[in-house]
């Protein structure tokens, strides 16, 4: 079935469009969640606020695209975990540094498979995590994420470099393990 | 290159492999079923769809009503059927606890030996054909309800029969028992001689009930000739 005859019975509320809408999204979105919170428990309660929250205001969306109606449902998984983020003051933001550049070891993340990948952005802090998702995988810009994240620009830019620290440093030592363990 | 172009490398790199993620990885778990369940009790119900819950209930209701009615009925019809005994008095006694107190039998005759003469009633046509109870009655009853007229068409068929008897008992002989026979012989010869007068003497009298009973007549043998005391007065079987 296409995607916008299934967005349309959606939007009549037919309860086998919604779960078929759910079947065909819903572990991509889990992970989306699961980027920002902590446990799945979690993540599963922000996906199901996140789903309701799509039925009930599909009849706002307008179907352009497949990808178009992807990236909205994407950004209100977003925007309920943030809601979440914030209920539960998890930022513990430090105040405004200076930005370091950080050196970047080039290929270093090209040699990691993504589940490795995924593993590495879920165990970086929740302020960590929460910049570097936003600026790197949803592409928000540091102004943005201020706004969204109610800090200063200056602040997102120096979480952004921490986490981006913690990564390589996670990479190093994920990669120190491997090449002992192979020895 | 730039620090800033290899991040943007770096971060390209990353978007489009967790972008392109879309099986969890080995240490996250994911409840699919469970989530669906508790969205799927809090999503609006269609609009459509409370209407047909609504129909859908009064349908349930009106079957279950139905039902409860059709049993009641049954249970009323096994309950008068296990009762189908002669028709006495005392299943008329029985009968007034079995019979809705909406069917109310205005006329009904309950002299004792009419009733034991009827032959056995089925009881499930009771309610049906009730007003059959007074069919013993001779003479015409002055009904008010609708069933007047079979009332009036047993009571007449029961004096024809009457009729026939009467009409039949006269051509008839007397029977003259063995033992009250004179010693005697009556020879035809002897017998024309006597006048009629005199044969009257030398037979005793007979209880002409007694005659009239060793007759056989193609009438229904219920239907009898001592005149049983009418019941003027009529009650229901309520009252009884």
């Amino acid at each position: 079935m296409e995607l916008s005859v299934l967005i349309n019975d959606c939007k009549k509320a037919e309860i086998i469009a919604q779960k078929k809408l759910y079947d065909l999204f819903a572990v991509r979105l889990f992970l989306i969640c699961r980027r920002y919170l902590k446990t799945d428990v979690e993540a599963e309660d922000m996906l199901q606020n996140g789903f309701l929250k799509i039925y009930t205001s599909l009849h706002t969306f307008r179907y352009t695209t497949d990808n178009a109606f992807i990236a909205w449902m994407k950004k209100i998984m977003v925007n309920e975990c943030l809601q979440e983020l914030r209920k539960k003051n998890n930022f513990f933001l430090v105040a405004e540094e200076t930005a370091h550049e950080i050196v970047e070891e080039n290929g270093i993340i090209s040699q990691l498979s993504t589940e490795e990948i995924f593993r590495l952005i879920t165990s970086m802090p929740i302020g960590y995590r929460t910049v570097f998702n936003l600026y790197v995988i949803e592409g928000y810009s540091h102004q943005e994420i201020a706004d969204i994240l109610q800090i200063t620009n200056g602040t997102s830019k120096s979480q952004l470099n921490k986490a981006r620290k913690m990564l390589q440093d996670l990479i190093k030592n994920a990669n120190q393990y491997v090449s002992v363990n192979a020895r | 290159m730039p620090t800033s172009m290899s991040q943007l490398m770096q971060d390209k790199i990353i978007q489009s492999a967790i972008e392109g993620l879309e099986h969890l990885p080995a240490d996250i778990h994911f409840n699919s079923h469970k989530t669906w369940a508790e969205l799927s009790t809090q999503l609006p119900l269609k609009k459509g769809s409370v209407k047909y819950w609504q129909y859908a209930a009064v349908f349930i209701v009106l079957i279950l009503t139905t039902f409860f009615l059709l049993e009641h009925k049954s249970e009323q019809k096994q309950s008068i059927s296990k009762s189908s005994q002669p028709y006495k008095k005392s299943s008329i006694e029985e009968l007034k606890t079995i019979i809705p107190e909406k069917i109310q039998l205005r006329e009904v005759v309950t002299h004792s030996s009419q009733m034991k003469k009827e032959p056995p009633v089925n009881t499930d046509s009771i309610l049906k054909d009730i007003v059959i109870t007074s069919v013993e009655v001779p003479t015409p009853i002055e009904a008010t309800d609708p069933t007047t007229s079979t009332i009036q068409q047993v009571s007449e068929t029961n004096q024809t029969a009457i009729l026939t008897v009467q009409k039949a008992s006269p051509k008839k002989y007397r029977i003259v028992h063995l033992n009250e026979l004179t010693p005697f012989s009556i020879s035809t010869e002897e017998a024309k001689m006597l006048s009629k007068n005199e044969l009257k003497k030398i037979i005793p009298k007979t209880d002409l009930s007694e005659t009239q009973d060793a007759v056989e007549l193609p009438a229904k043998q219920f239907l009898f000739f001592k005149k049983t005391p009418l019941i003027n007065h009529t009650i229901t079987i309520s009252d009884n």
